[in-house]
């Protein structure tokens, strides 16, 4: 068998047989000033960070001078790691990148009240919306809403991942129901990323010409969708051609990806528990953000086994979540596994700090935010514990920690602390949404009626005050 | 005899139309208080509460043998939706293992489609997304390489030299058959010949045949089911076309056996033989007695009793040390066992599957069951009959629907309520306390007097009287499914009462439990449904009682036998036709 073989290296033959077509975006192949111009505008980036379970108030909260809940602030000057509390010391050092928020609720709960708050917490966290049903989230959430905006079509919209196959499906949902499939194994997000490179000093071999002409078949299956869906209902055609659509950006991707030289780190190794999978997510993230091969990502840190966070034998939930307010034992040891979740933060935060980014890191230029799924364990939904980090381009005002008064109604009632809340939640996800250039004042339902009399209606449009 | 979901309210067919609960309590929900109510709009699987009294469970001259109407807006005629079907993982895995024969595909990985009522293969919900395109993707690369690599067993021809264009449409014709599951259209074998040319003389024969492969196992014709109806006929009504024959064989083949069709199909297909009752009948039945057909409707079972909740459950591991994952799956494998003994050599019944007395056992699960396993296989072993009953006693279920630390009546209740009573009570206010409840070691309480007090309170008993009375019958068992007679010291309590059913009425333990559900006809109409689920890949609507209601009297006639009543929708009007 004789092969024609063209005289380019590899990476040149990848480039101009491999994957090609009409559609094929390549920076390197842009003309000279516009590649320049979509140099110099700055990349932002976010990353969400969702833990399972609530914290611990009263180890998690950096009160001054035990004031009040109120619309106060303070920046973080102490020097002192024991100015921070037990559950965020971990994060004493990154201080100056740091706005953790606290008063705020997840008031657009309120309109489904019909369920375990386990579901409502987990599915309005990142939507603000009005779930389906107890399994199934309303709407998009902001992380999506965001990679719409800011991804580009030819590389990685947004990458998904979890410690463990998620409860639900995981947080993330593309709309209504429609959940965003999550990656749970390190070493197929590494495959995927970062698949090897190529040596560009040999002849290409039948494989490299077969793994070329991928690009090829991937033409002719979208010609066969584009011939079939035509012939379909409304609704099956839809799908098709969402397939289609789909099997485009892929190739869209894969030729573009085919052509970035990665710094890659180092390959993860096997097995591993939710601490070294979340460390080597940190590590693959950062690297893929410093190559820009995706700007969103979000892991989903799931429960944790008890030697994970040094607990004894017990179930996490029942034995120890739940009875965080009643059993000072079970308080010490969710305290414990809230603080292991600042650590695992910590080291996210570090990551993205390892590459340069502008006049900074690229901790600067990305909104990190670590969220949970209650405020505490025994399910509570207002006071939720919130700490953002990076400036995402010096569009927040970092380095403060910024309180809201808790001057609404609760409009559950699902507050642990009396009958009043602070701003909804909802209204966090819009200033993220803000951040990002989404001109979109808010994210699922834009309001929420009390259960309590008088009946009141919440607001929940607009960005929060005071983060910018 | 009629359904017992749609008959009892035949008055109010706009209430099955909307499947609520409450809307029935006046009449059918004696012993419930209106607190229980379901969710609105769920379509005929949870809508009613069912059968009071006795009306229906003892009514056994009511039924007229055939297609009995439950309801003014049904016709056996008038055709469900058909929406287009993504092949299911599963269904796509057996499908590559039988389009390659002689060839081992490794086991691929790709996001899960969204479960509807337990079922993987609802086609409304299976929408694509951009990580599950990559993975068919990669999916279709590894496993062109992998064919490519044994050709010659695969291929109708021996291609010579690398020019040989002749028998590249050989195996274009012979695979693209297979693989679209029906003879290429001209235009279609034109298109992946000129592809295969192109690529023949850019890189060679071998390549060709590789990339053509993977592009076979991306198309729409591979990865959906796609129908368009043959001319009407003098079977279809309007609005209604019959399905050709190749769309015909596919039904049947995944339906019995979640693949695409074999040959014998295939020749049918060819013969035009797949379009009366009497050949489609004959073919299910053939198809059925294939091993093929109990790993399918095993893997049916899976999905609908939720197996897999097994696989996250996490137990105590001072009180069970030996809970592992060894234990987990084999307890997994042994009700799969089960279920391909009473599809295979058994009577196929669900009285069988709930009143069964012999189990599968190997050593990673002999303990649970008190018996002694000499390995890792399994072996068929008999239990007592005072202590196991079928699928409900085995470990599977008991421990998927405990805490870790000990059994959870309400988990165990709700579980028996939703997927054999088709009656899922609503779920817990927010407000519940969800936590296993503890009992102060001053005054030691069994696992059935916490839950006791835990429920008590009358806001509670709306749900758990009705939940509970179930659930407390599997008091026997602790988290891991070991049978006890004792619990925290004391005697074992597991007697409870059925309500809202039509065998409605005091027990004592699984055993009466389970002799009790396999007698009830609202276990059968579930069953009925959640087959109808599968059947069609998509949920029962509204208005197709009377469609549901023919299949309870069929599967009647046939003593429970579920095969029975998988044939009796393969050579249904709705399984052989589809909307224009």
């Amino acid at each position: 068998m004789t092969i024609k073989l063209p005289p380019l290296s590899r990476r040149q033959l990848l480039i101009a047989s491999g994957l090609s077509g009409a559609s094929m975006f390549l920076p390197s192949m842009l003309p000279r000033s516009r590649a320049q111009a979509a140099a110099a505008q700055p990349i932002k980036r976010l990353l969400v960070f969702v833990q399972d379970h609530g914290t611990v108030r009263k180890n998690w909260y950096m009160m001054r001078n035990n004031a009040k809940l109120g619309n106060w602030e303070y920046p973080f000057d102490d020097a002192d790691p024991n100015s921070f509390s037990e559950i965020l010391r971990p994060l004493h050092p990154r201080r100056a990148d740091l706005l953790v928020l606290d008063g705020i609720a997840q008031n657009s709960t309120a309109g489904d009240r019909a369920t375990n708050n386990h579901n409502a917490g987990h599915l309005h966290l990142l939507s603000g919306a009005k779930m389906i049903d107890d399994n199934n989230a309303g709407g998009a959430t902001v992380d999506q809403l965001i990679a719409q905006q800011i991804a580009r079509t030819d590389r990685i919209p947004s990458i998904e991942l979890a410690t463990t196959a998620p409860w639900l499906g995981g947080y993330i949902n593309s709309g209504p129901s429609m959940r965003v499939p999550v990656e749970t194994d390190p070493a197929a997000l590494f495959q995927r990323l970062f698949p090897a490179n190529f040596n560009t000093s040999q002849q290409p071999t039948e494989r490299d010409l077969i793994h070329a002409a991928r690009g090829s078949v991937l033409d002719l299956v979208q010609n066969e969708y584009g011939l079939v869906s035509p012939k379909l209902s409304s609704e099956d055609k839809k799908k098709l051609d969402m397939h289609r659509q789909q099997i485009r950006d892929l190739e869209t991707r894969l030729s573009s990806l085919a052509n970035i030289k990665c710094g890659a780190p180092t390959a993860p190794g096997m097995g591993g528990n939710r601490i070294t999978t979340t460390h080597a997510f940190a590590d693959m993230i950062a690297a893929a953000f410093a190559c820009d091969l995706t700007r969103v990502a979000s892991i989903s840190v799931t429960q944790l086994d008890n030697d994970e966070f040094g607990a004894p034998p017990g179930d996490v939930h029942q034995d120890f979540a739940h009875k965080t307010d009643t059993d000072a034992n079970a308080a010490q040891y969710m305290t414990d596994y809230n603080r292991v979740h600042a650590e695992m933060f910590a080291y996210v935060l570090d990551a993205l700090r390892k590459y340069p980014d502008g006049n900074g890191t690229l901790l600067d230029s990305t909104a990190c935010i670590w969220l949970t799924e209650l405020a505490t364990g025994p399910h509570a939904l207002n006071r939720i514990p919130i700490v953002m980090a990076g400036s995402c381009g010096g569009y927040f005002r970092t380095g403060r920690y910024v309180a809201w008064a808790q001057d609404q109604l609760d409009p559950g009632p699902f507050a642990d602390m009396g009958s009043m809340v602070g701003p909804g939640h909802s209204r966090l996800l819009v200033s993220l949404m803000h951040a990002f250039g989404i001109k979109q004042d808010s994210i699922g339902m834009t309001s929420t009626q009390t259960r309590q009399k008088p009946i009141t209606t919440l607001n929940l449009t607009g960005a929060l005050d005071r983060l910018t | 005899m009629k359904n017992p979901f749609r008959s009892t309210c035949p008055q109010l067919s706009v209430v099955v139309a909307m499947g609520t609960r409450a809307l029935c309590v006046g009449a059918l929900c004696l012993g419930l208080t209106a607190g229980c109510s379901g969710t609105i709009g769920d379509p005929i699987g949870e809508r009613s509460n069912g059968v009071g009294g006795g009306s229906a469970g003892g009514g056994n001259g009511s039924g007229s043998g055939s297609g009995s109407n439950g309801g003014g807006m049904c016709s056996l005629n008038t055709l469900g939706t058909a929406p287009v079907r993504r092949l299911s993982h599963p269904e796509y895995s057996r499908t590559v293992a039988d389009l390659f024969p002689g060839i081992t595909v490794p086991q691929q990985t790709f996001a899960a489609d969204l479960r509807v009522h337990g079922f993987e293969n609802n086609a409304e919900a299976m929408n694509p997304s951009p990580v599950l395109i990559e993975q068919y993707n990669s999916a279709a690369e590894e496993i062109g390489q992998l064919v490519a690599a044994s050709a010659d067993k695969l291929l109708p021809c021996k291609p010579s030299g690398n020019t040989d264009m002749a028998c590249a449409k050989q195996a274009i014709a012979d695979l693209g058959k297979r693989a679209f599951r029906r003879p290429l259209t001209a235009a279609e074998s034109a298109r992946y010949e000129a592809f295969f040319a192109k690529q023949m003389s850019a890189i060679s024969w071998s390549a060709a045949f590789e990339l053509t492969t993977t592009a076979f196992l991306e198309s729409p014709q591979f990865l959906y089911r796609l129908e368009f109806g043959a001319p009407a006929d003098a079977s279809s009504s309007a609005g209604e076309v019959p399905l050709d024959d190749y769309e015909m064989a596919s039904r049947l083949s995944y339906f019995f056996w979640q693949s695409m069709p074999d040959a014998e199909l295939f020749d049918a297909a060819d013969a035009g033989s797949l379009h009366t009752q009497a050949e489609i009948e004959a073919q299910a039945r053939r198809l059925l007695a294939d091993s093929r057909a109990q790993i399918a409707i095993a893997d049916f079972h899976r999905q609908w009793l939720d197996f897999d909740r097994l696989l996250t459950q996490n137990k105590d591991s001072v009180l069970f040390p030996e809970w592992n994952d060894a234990m987990r799956n084999g307890m997994r494998e042994e009700s799969t066992r089960f279920v391909e003994d009473v599809f295979g050599s058994g009577s196929g019944t669900l009285s069988e599957l709930l009143t069964s007395t012999s189990t599968f056992v190997n050593v990673d699960i002999a303990k649970v069951y008190g018996v002694s396993a000499k390995g890792a296989a399994f072996e068929k072993i008999d239990l007592p009959g005072d202590q196991r009953s079928g699928i409900l006693t085995q470990g599977t279920f008991l421990a998927s629907r405990a805490h870790s630390t000990n059994g959870s009546p309400p988990l165990r209740g709700v579980a028996v309520l939703d997927a054999l009573l088709c009656d899922r009570p609503p779920p817990p206010p927010p407000t519940a306390n969800t936590a296993a409840p503890t009992s102060d070691p001053t005054k030691p309480k069994t696992n059935r007097q916490l839950f006791e007090e835990r429920t008590s309170p009358s806001v509670c008993q709306g749900c758990h009287k009705q939940i509970n009375g179930i659930g407390y019958g599997f008091e026997a068992f602790d988290s891991i499914g070991r049978y006890r007679t004792m619990d925290n010291g004391m005697p074992v309590d597991a007697s409870g009462e059925l309500i809202g059913t039509d065998v409605d009425g005091k027990y004592d333990g699984a055993v009466d439990l389970s002799h009790k559900l396999a007698s009830s006809k609202k276990v059968e109409a579930c069953a009925v449904l959640n087959m109808y689920r599968y059947a069609h890949g998509r949920d029962a609507s509204a208005d197709e009682a009377c469609k549901l209601d023919s299949l309870d009297t069929a599967l009647e006639k046939a003593g429970g036998d579920l095969r029975e009543l998988m044939v009796r929708i393969a050579t249904s009007n709705e399984f052989m036709h589809r909307p224009k």
